[in-house]
């Protein structure tokens, strides 16, 4: 089943599931519509709720190669596209300064063999099946960088000067995210497909924790997940400074069964809260509901 | 009668009026989207409502602000009507009628799907524009708010982008990079022959804006919001509510409809038309919205009458260290409107003080220059412009 493309949403939902990442209908509809339209699909969402692993999960999928590039401000072509290797170039200029006339020289210069490739143009020269590209948290890279993505989320082509404009042999099935630290721009998102990312409900999640931390025993999953579940319905009321991501909630699982608990008790919340919440202020606000989101019926 | 239009139109047409509602409702959809939402729904299986619901949202939707609108209205165009639902009603039941001359917000190409203007009173130059822009928020009617809400859909900050400190490498830049120049020339036996320059980076200014919401201001308080709201779309721009409490609006701010956004902003404010403890708003603005203050210095712009009821120790206080954090600090008053007006209260003078700039917002029209000041500002130094009044500038 692996490195096949599935045919529909349903498919897809059942394709995801087998590598391990539970996705909704809806998710499924946008990845399927991105795979065969060749569109970029963009994800947003709060921090944690599975952006990039979705992008990880459709390359296990689809057999293909995941090349990753992460923004950051001040991010630019160098880094993201391509580089000439001067080094390498001065070197072959001086060896070839005797025997090669200048013209020779130059043209060998710019070849495929003194470029470095960046995550872009590793993602269009991928051999097929092609790559997925994943340009995560695309919201801390600057506009201008915004603006050269254009072109290449357009037309999947970049030019290169002195050398020439390369085509997607395969098109890339590409994911861009965003934290929405700020708004991108208008010009990226039409060239896009969109997907909201919410936190999953409490079955999804369920299934998600049992998956990724197969160690923990069903009681402690349950736990796990509904303390959660609530700290995270809470956050608000409670005035924490960010609510628990789907990847915290696995950690933490993780965390206590690397500590041999088998069920969620004060001690065990206060022990591994560290995992949860990285906030001294959110930890002291978080400690008067301990008790109340340890009970075990289930949340309304 | 709703049978046999939809017997009539096709499916495509039917995904274009789609498409105009959703125009209509201030969603940026282009025939390029539509285009898209037809492939797809071409290439699902659609097995439900849902399927078809899910595939034109994904091609569509760009902002998960706007979701709200778009179920509404996929609800009235694909049946199962749900008009007793609350965000139906924030769903205008006809285009809305944008205005005269290129009020459109999209590109020329789109005409075809855009709503003709209709309303022939309201275009740009009449007498009644130019009322409707200079009569006070106070005294509109609904009918003359809902218009004047219509008006000011045409307005947008265009704010120039502001230098900041990181540099970055640019031909024309006033200043040589030598760190580049000494690299590059490696490759030219030593020679410097390409010279590299830098310029300074620049970022979009960042705004924040804070609208008193007390009882003196209620009168004000929801027009200006409807106003700013299409206004500030595309800028930087945080807004809060200040009040007794400080209450964010910059989600709030980010729906396209200014409806959705009034219903939304509804729900944040707890405290409309009630005390106004500027000083506690403040402190808690500098205190627990760090990340605002941090990096460029932002544009405060302060929308007030500056009738303070909160404690008098250390409204001075906090007011100068707002102004001393910020880039400019621009107070809006709504009682610049009565000719010979001076800020002699407690809270307008220490206001009137520290202020760069003190400017009238009862109407459009001044609510609107407001936009042309900030683009003046952001190349000058803030010591260049006198203090907004004529009293020394106390840090």
């Amino acid at each position: 089943m692996i490195g096949s493309v599935p045919a529909s949403a349903q498919a897809w939902v059942a394709a995801l599931a087998a590598v391990g990442y539970f996705a909704d209908q809806r998710m499924a509809t946008a990845v399927h519509l991105a795979v065969t339209l060749q569109r970029p699909l963009l994800l947003e969402g709060a921090p944690g709720v599975g952006k990039t692993e979705l992008a990880k999960a459709i390359a296990i999928v689809l057999g293909r190669d995941l090349v990753r590039l992460q923004c950051y401000d001040g991010l630019d072509e160098r880094d993201a596209l391509y580089e000439w290797n001067y080094a390498a170039q001065m070197l072959h200029a001086r060896l070839r300064q005797e025997t090669q006339s200048a013209a020779e020289i130059e043209r060998s210069l710019y070849s495929s063999e003194y470029l470095i490739e960046r995550p872009l143009l590793k993602a269009l020269q991928a051999p097929a099946p092609g790559a997925v590209l994943l340009i995560d948290e695309l919201d801390r890279a600057d506009e201008p960088f915004e603006a050269f993505l254009l072109e290449y989320l357009g037309e999947f082509q970049v030019s290169i000067p002195a050398f020439k404009t390369v085509r997607a042999a395969n098109t890339p099935v590409t994911l861009l995210t965003s934290n929405r630290s700020r708004e991108l721009n208008d010009a990226i998102k039409r060239r896009c497909l969109f997907h909201w990312m919410t936190f999953p409900d409490r079955d999804r999640e369920l299934a998600i924790v049992r998956a990724q931390a197969p160690g923990a025993s069903a009681q402690l999953t349950e736990a796990v997940t509904d303390f959660v579940q609530r700290m995270r319905a809470a956050s608000d009321a409670v005035g924490l400074s960010r609510a628990p991501g789907i990847a915290e909630a696995i950690e933490w699982a993780r965390a206590l069964v690397a500590l041999r608990f088998t069920s969620l008790d004060p001690q065990a919340v206060a022990d591994t809260l560290g995992v949860l919440v990285k906030d001294q202020e959110d930890w002291q606000r978080l400690e008067p509901h301990i008790h109340q989101w340890l009970k075990t019926e289930t949340p309304s | 009668m709703a049978e046999d239009r939809d017997a009539e139109l096709s499916f495509a047409a039917r995904l274009v009026d789609f498409g105009r509602s959703l125009r209509a409702s201030g969603l940026p959809i282009d025939s390029n989207r539509l285009a898209l939402a037809q492939r797809s729904l071409l290439i699902t299986e659609l097995t439900s409502r849902a399927a078809v619901r899910d595939a034109l949202a994904v091609c569509l939707l760009s902002r998960i602000e706007d979701e709200a609108v778009f179920l509404a209205q996929f609800d009235a165009f694909f049946g199962f009507q749900d008009l007793a639902s609350p965000v139906q009603s924030l769903v205008p039941p006809a285009p809305e009628p944008a205005g005269g001359d290129g009020i459109t917000m999209a590109p020329s190409s789109l005409e075809s799907i855009v709503p003709d203007a209709k309303d022939d009173a309201i275009t740009e130059g009449s007498s009644a524009v130019f009322e409707l822009r200079h009569a006070d928020f106070a005294t509109l009617s609904e009918a003359e708010r809902d218009a004047l809400i219509a008006l000011a859909q045409q307005t947008q900050f265009v704010i120039p982008n502001q230098r900041i400190r990181r540099r970055h490498p640019s031909d024309a830049g006033p200043r040589l990079d030598w760190r580049e120049i000494i690299r590059r020339s490696q490759g030219t036996q030593g020679e410097p022959l390409d010279l590299a320059r830098i310029d300074r980076q620049r970022k979009p200014a960042r705004l924040i804006v804070l609208l008193d919401t007390s009882g003196s201001m209620a009168a004000y308080a929801r027009t200006t919001l409807a106003c700013l709201h299409p206004m500030l779309r595309g800028c930087d721009a945080h807004v809060f509510a200040v009040g007794n409490r400080v209450s964010e609006l910059t989600h709030a701010f980010k729906c396209r409809n200014t409806d959705a956004m009034l219903q939304r902003a509804g729900h944040a404010i707890e405290d409309y038309a009630t005390g106004t403890r500027l000083a506690d708003c403040l402190r808690s603005l500098r205190l627990a919205h760090t990340a605002l203050w941090q990096g460029r210095r932002p544009w405060v712009i302060l929308i007030s009458d500056g009738l303070d009821t909160g404690g008098a120790s250390d409204f001075a206080k906090e007011v100068r260290k707002i102004s001393a954090a910020a880039h400019r600090f621009v107070w809006v008053n709504p009682l610049m409107r009565y000719a010979g007006y001076q800020p002699i209260a407690r809270g307008p003078h220490v206001l009137a003080l520290n202020a760069d700039e003190m400017v009238a917002g009862h109407n459009l029209a001044s609510i609107a220059g407001l936009g042309e000041l900030l683009r003046r500002r952001v190349f000058t130094s803030r010591f260049q412009t006198q203090p907004a009044s004529d009293y020394p500038r106390v840090f």
